[in-house]
């Protein structure tokens, strides 16, 4: 009888308690960051702290556009059921984050500075009695807005530009340790003298995961930062659009 | 200073909650941190072991003399003649029975004819003639293994080494002493009865400490035929010990799934 025998083995890389020993093969993450060289480190700490702050921005305008807008729609809402001015400025203390809520004060204090001297009744009355005062100047009035409008979209983009920053910047961060870290393998190689996969491996690995902390920190900047600039334009229309229906209201009025 | 400068500059100010938000930003930061290590580490890996490194041997033929080696000639593929499928001929044509003659009274006048002699053969009949010369059964390759006396053991196709009298190869992907297995492999084999009345496979496991001393045989997969378990498991009790295992190799100790194949 003929026999023929097959022999097939399966070495398996022994798990568990074994691979204590298994140092130049890990590909473990934490592992990799704590061997990882200090410039690599250096490089991850950079990168953590411009996570941390640009998800601080990130967090911190998501609350306050939130306010603003909640804000906002109450005011719009006393706004233009109201009939006297005064009462939506009773009212502004408590809406304060709302954009328009700057506009109007600034309006109010401007009409009320022209309005006061000449009148000395009600200045805050839109709906004109008897004793109707009259407005100096209109297109003080608009500058006004103008101003307060410029002062609202400059507090409201306040932060922005750190989300631009950090999302442009902490993948080139990311990619000096990875090039900082490919550079290390090499040398490791060159010293070694063998381009054996499990001597470069190790350094290539940690090297990478510069990269991809860098990216870690830049999306969530990338995506927040377009969709805050979004909103920001959002809001200054909504403030263009108030101002024009606050000078009407004015020039209806009091001139 | 003016009405309107004063509202715009107290509006200004940018609404308290920055600092909160940065505080709350660290503290999702570091509890991340702190998940990712202190999660097992399996899940971290998603739970994909690394594969394992497969390494096929095959023995070939009785074992021959020790003139072998370093030729690529072990265990080559031969020709071997396979016989040609039968062809189905047709049924040959079989008359009906003859009836039983009839009682007839001969004819008194009937004329005798002169036997005709017939012609002699001058040739063979077409159908024997054999006019196209049959070349013999088609040849075909087949996988029957030629013992070459060549062991052609190529690890990775890098090292062949001579000796042995079998012919087969050794495929080893990644691991770092090939020369080990060699002599891990011999030892085994010598103490292995590959001559089984039946066909089947057993996987056998076991575990080659730092000295060489074998730790753990477990069956790992039966071949469902206890003669065949037996005999794996007998050559590895039969070995007892191997050479200390390689210093290149950087682990405590080394895990083998060995497969032996019994085919008839």
């Amino acid at each position: 009888m003929r026999t023929l025998g097959v022999l097939a083995l399966v070495l398996q890389a022994p798990g568990g308690a074994a691979s204590q020993g298994a140092v130049g093969s890990t590909t473990d993450i934490v592992e990799l960051v704590v061997r990882s060289s200090p410039v690599i480190k250096v490089v991850l700490l950079f990168l953590a702290l411009f996570s941390v702050a640009s998800w601080a921005v990130i967090l911190f305008k998501l609350w306050s556009f939130r306010r603003a807008e909640k804000h906002t729609t109450v005011f719009l809402d006393v706004f233009r059921k109201s009939s006297k001015f005064s009462e939506v400025q009773a009212v502004c203390r408590t809406l304060g984050d709302s954009p328009l809520v700057g506009i109007f004060q600034t309006g109010y204090a401007e009409l009320n500075g022209q309005l006061r001297p000449p009148a000395g009744g009600n200045p805050g009355n839109p709906s004109g009695v008897a004793t109707r005062p009259t407005l100096k100047s209109l297109p003080a009035v608009d500058r006004a807005l103008l101003r307060a409008t410029a002062v609202e979209l400059t507090k409201l983009e306040r932060r922005l530009p750190f989300l631009a920053t950090t999302a442009s910047i902490t993948p080139f961060i990311g990619l000096f340790g990875t090039v900082w870290g490919i550079m290390a393998a090499f040398q490791n190689i060159g010293q070694v003298g063998s381009t054996n996969l499990a001597v470069v491996a190790p350094g290539i690995a940690e090297a990478l995961i510069a990269t991809a902390a860098g990216l870690f920190a830049a999306i969530p900047a990338v995506y927040f930062y377009n969709a805050f600039t979004n909103r920001v334009k959002l809001f200054a229309t909504e403030m263009d659009d108030f101002s024009l229906e606050f000078l009407n209201i004015a020039e209806k009025n009091f001139t | 200073m003016e009405a309107t400068t004063s509202v715009l500059l107290e509006r200004g100010r940018e609404p308290a909650g920055l600092n909160r938000m940065f505080s709350a930003s660290l503290l999702v930061h570091v509890g991340l941190v702190a998940t990712i290590v202190a999660i097992p580490k399996s899940w971290r890996d998603g739970g994909v072991a690394v594969p394992p490194t497969v390494m096929t041997i095959s023995l070939g033929g009785a074992p021959g003399p020790q003139t072998g080696g370093m030729n690529q000639l072990g265990g080559r593929p031969i020709q071997e003649a396979v016989p040609l499928p039968a062809v189905r001929r047709p049924e040959p044509f079989r008359p009906p029975a003859a009836k039983a003659p009839q009682m007839t009274l001969p004819e008194p006048k009937a004329k005798v004819l002169p036997k005709q002699a017939k012609p002699p053969i001058k040739a063979a009949p077409q159908e024997a003639r054999g006019t196209t010369p049959t070349k013999g059964a088609e040849v075909r390759p087949g996988d029957t293994v030629a013992d070459t006396g060549g062991r052609g053991i190529g690890f990775g196709g890098l090292s062949s080494a001579g000796g042995g009298g079998t012919g087969g190869y050794l495929e080893v992907s990644n691991f770092c002493c090939p020369d080990y297995l060699t002599t891990m492999l011999q030892l085994i084999r010598q103490n292995w009865d590959p001559r089984q009345p039946t066909p089947g496979q057993a996987l056998v496991k076991f575990t080659i400490q730092r000295d060489g001393t074998i730790k753990v045989v477990e069956l790992e997969r039966t071949s469902g035929y206890v003669a065949l378990d037996m005999a794996a498991t007998r050559a590895l009790g039969q070995t007892r010990r191997f050479p200390a295992l390689p210093a290149a190799f950087d682990q405590p100790e080394l895990t083998v799934h060995l497969r032996f194949e019994y085919s008839r």
